[in-house]
């Protein structure tokens, strides 16, 4: 008999505590809430690039290189935000062939040849100036927004 | 409002232990640092919320603004950026636990204190604001706010354990300073 | 809707279409060197040509025949006569050798060289398949008699027939401030031609900032913080500094070697893995960002208030950084 008693004490104390500070567990649900949603915005509006027209340029030894497309036109430098479906185009570096994948508003190099594959490593950049270099191939995308004040470097 | 009560002289030795108490955790926490010089995570916040409860408003201000001026005094932080923001936080949060305690009583001790606690880190990050003359300060406000929080919430589940306990409130003679 | 943004954007442009903007960019320095700006004038060649010059004058691998170059230099002990641009550059090297307390150290040239061939292979080496314990233990039993001979060696500048002579058997090597000279001069040369909305961007690492063209700030994000765009700081007219071992490193046994050498220890290891530095003086923040992380916060503090700049430190967290600490003006930066 006792042991029954206790054991519906028990969930009846769980519920009491939670009950008795309800509110309390309101107002921390509240403030958490509200302070990482204020956070969030505010790093949504300081990312303000992804609104810009971004165009990359693929440099083989300092010049801009010839990427032709069905029409003969050179492709090269892209309009990032114009770009709707993942492309990708392979190119011929110095000593190795690249790959380089194109989506809207960001570019990559998604494979390289090269032994050191930072150009790879930098994966998917949506960010003017920050740029991708192959040393090793002699290929630089830079890429620039209308706006040339975002830099990243690191 | 001046205090009814005459204080004996077992409350006024608990009022000098609490204020060391809050000047031991206002010490201590000064090493955890957060980037800005000064800020700090405000753990004595645990010993003013129970000095309103056990002393109401006006001894508990005093220990507040006590242990402020004197930490900063140890510390050497005296009317530095540091020192300024522990005041603003410290006095603060002692208004917002305060009005909790007193008229908001749907909350218990534990919501007091994260009110208390988050305000305190308001107060701070306003201050420094104003200091560095930058809103850029804000960027330490949210590790520093979900910080507070958590203590907060430690803090205010002491304090609670600390009321209920029938030994320590009949010592102070708790039920009868309550006001 | 985008399409209204679209021709929003298209307004500073109708508004700025009096002034050409002019970019140009050049392979210097083993990095890209490039520049942009907007003017009524275009001053690229200069440069162009600049930037090249100080990349032959002070490259201490390349042989360039009879040229009177760091490479002649670092060969004889004869006292050679040299372009003014590379014997000013020899000058602020010395300044600055001594401003960080030997931090930056010019004459450590065979040390750095020995780890980049041991670290990260030759230069034509594309077989190279990184480092082992035991090459690196190779490297290491030679850094003692490499240290003796570096601090042994130092040279000689006679102002009047322009000529630098090299005592010792060390290696100059200005690797660490050349980058940061390049662009204290190219900002020079914008300057002189009365241009203000410029960016010289010395390879990511050195940044000359001019106005930007609407006016509003520099938005300067560092990388490899483990959180997200929390590392921007917004700047206007002013240089930057960037040092950090993210660029080249490799890690062995949980240590992460890098291409930046401590000069009092002759080892690729820092305590630190990031310091960023802004103020005016491109080269020598440059010198000071690697002596930042190779002499901590403290000595970063006093740097900076003796030599007007502001600093970021970070420490390695798992290939991220962490903050370690800055200044306080530079806090108020901070978006």
């Amino acid at each position: 008999m006792e042991k029954e008693e206790i054991t519906q004490q028990k969930p009846e104390k769980k519920k009491n505590f939670i009950l008795k500070h309800l509110w309390d567990f309101v107002l921390l649900g509240v403030l958490l809430v509200g302070t990482t949603t204020a956070y969030v915005a505010r790093s949504a509006i300081n990312n303000k690039s992804k609104d810009l027209d971004i165009t990359a340029t693929v440099l083989y030894e300092g010049n801009v290189m010839e990427i032709k497309d069905e029409h003969g036109k050179n492709k090269n430098p892209f309009i990032l935000s114009s770009i709707n479906e993942y492309q990708e185009i392979e190119i011929q570096g110095r000593h190795t062939t690249l790959t380089i994948g194109l989506k809207h508003n960001a570019i990559a190099v998604v494979h390289s040849g090269c032994p050191g594959q930072e150009c790879v490593h930098e994966g998917w950049v949506d960010r003017p100036n920050h740029p991708i270099v192959c040393a090793h191939n002699g290929i630089y995308i830079e890429i620039e927004s209308d706006n040339w004040s975002d830099i990243t470097i690191g | 409002m001046i205090m009814k009560k005459k204080i004996t002289i077992k409350q006024l030795t608990l009022l000098a232990m609490l204020l060391s108490l809050a000047l031991v955790l206002s010490i201590a926490e000064s090493f955890i640092p957060f980037g800005i010089p000064g800020l700090k995570l405000g753990l004595a916040n645990m010993v003013i919320l129970l000095a309103i409860y056990y002393f109401g408003f006006w001894m508990a201000l005093a220990i507040d603004i006590l242990r402020v001026i004197i930490s900063s005094i140890a510390i050497g932080t005296f009317l530095a950026m540091g020192f300024w923001m522990s005041l603003a936080g410290a006095t603060l949060s002692f208004f917002v636990m305060y009005v909790f305690y007193r008229w908001l009583k749907i909350f218990t001790p534990v919501g007091n204190s994260i009110a208390g606690a988050y305000t305190h880190a308001l107060a701070q990050i306003l201050v420094g604001v104003f200091y560095l003359g930058s809103w850029g300060v804000f960027y330490y406000f949210p590790v520093m706010a979900i910080a507070s929080l958590i203590t907060g919430t430690f803090n205010g589940f002491i304090v609670e354990m600390i009321l209920k306990n029938k030994y320590l409130s009949t010592a102070v003679g708790y039920e009868k300073t309550t006001i | 809707m985008k399409k209204r943004l679209g021709l929003l954007l298209l307004l500073p442009l109708l508004v700025s279409c009096s002034e050409t903007r002019y970019s140009g960019s050049v392979l210097a320095f083993h990095s890209f060197f490039s520049w942009k700006y907007v003017s009524g004038k275009d001053c690229g060649k200069e440069i162009y040509d600049l930037a090249n010059k100080i990349d032959t004058l002070a490259d201490p691998y390349t042989n360039y025949g009879d040229a009177n170059t760091l490479y002649k230099i670092n060969s004889t002990h004869e006292a050679i006569e040299v372009d003014p641009i590379l014997f000013d550059l020899m000058k602020t090297a010395l300044d600055l050798y001594a401003k960080t307390e030997h931090n930056f150290d010019p004459y450590i040239g065979k040390i750095t060289s020995l780890w980049k061939t041991t670290l990260f292979g030759a230069d034509d080496d594309f077989l190279f398949e990184g480092p082992s314990n035991s090459s690196i233990e190779e490297a290491k039993a030679l850094i003692p008699a490499l240290l003796e001979e570096a601090r042994a060696t130092s040279v000689e500048l006679d102002e009047n027939k322009m000529t630098i002579k090299r005592i010792g058997d060390g290696h100059i090597d200005l690797g660490g401030l050349t980058k940061g000279y390049a662009v204290e001069e190219a900002e020079k040369i914008l300057h002189s031609n009365k241009v203000s909305k410029y960016l010289v961007n010395g390879g990511q690492s050195s940044l000359g900032l001019g106005k930007t063209l609407d006016g509003k700030n520099y938005k300067v994000d560092l990388m490899y913080s483990k959180v997200e765009k929390e590392n921007t700081f917004e700047l206007s007219e002013i240089d930057t500094s960037t040092s950090g071992v993210y660029e080249q490193c490799v890690t062995i046994d949980g240590k992460m070697y890098s291409h930046i050498i401590n000069p009092n220890t002759g080892m690729p290891l820092t305590d630190y893995s990031m310091a960023f530095l802004v103020g005016e003086d491109s080269a020598l923040l440059d010198a000071f960002s690697t002596s930042c992380m190779i002499a901590g916060p403290e000595k970063s503090e006093e740097w900076s208030k003796k030599y007007n700049f502001m600093y970021s430190l970070y420490e390695d967290d798992g290939g991220y950084t962490k903050f370690v600490s800055e200044s306080e003006e530079l806090t108020k930066t901070r978006i």
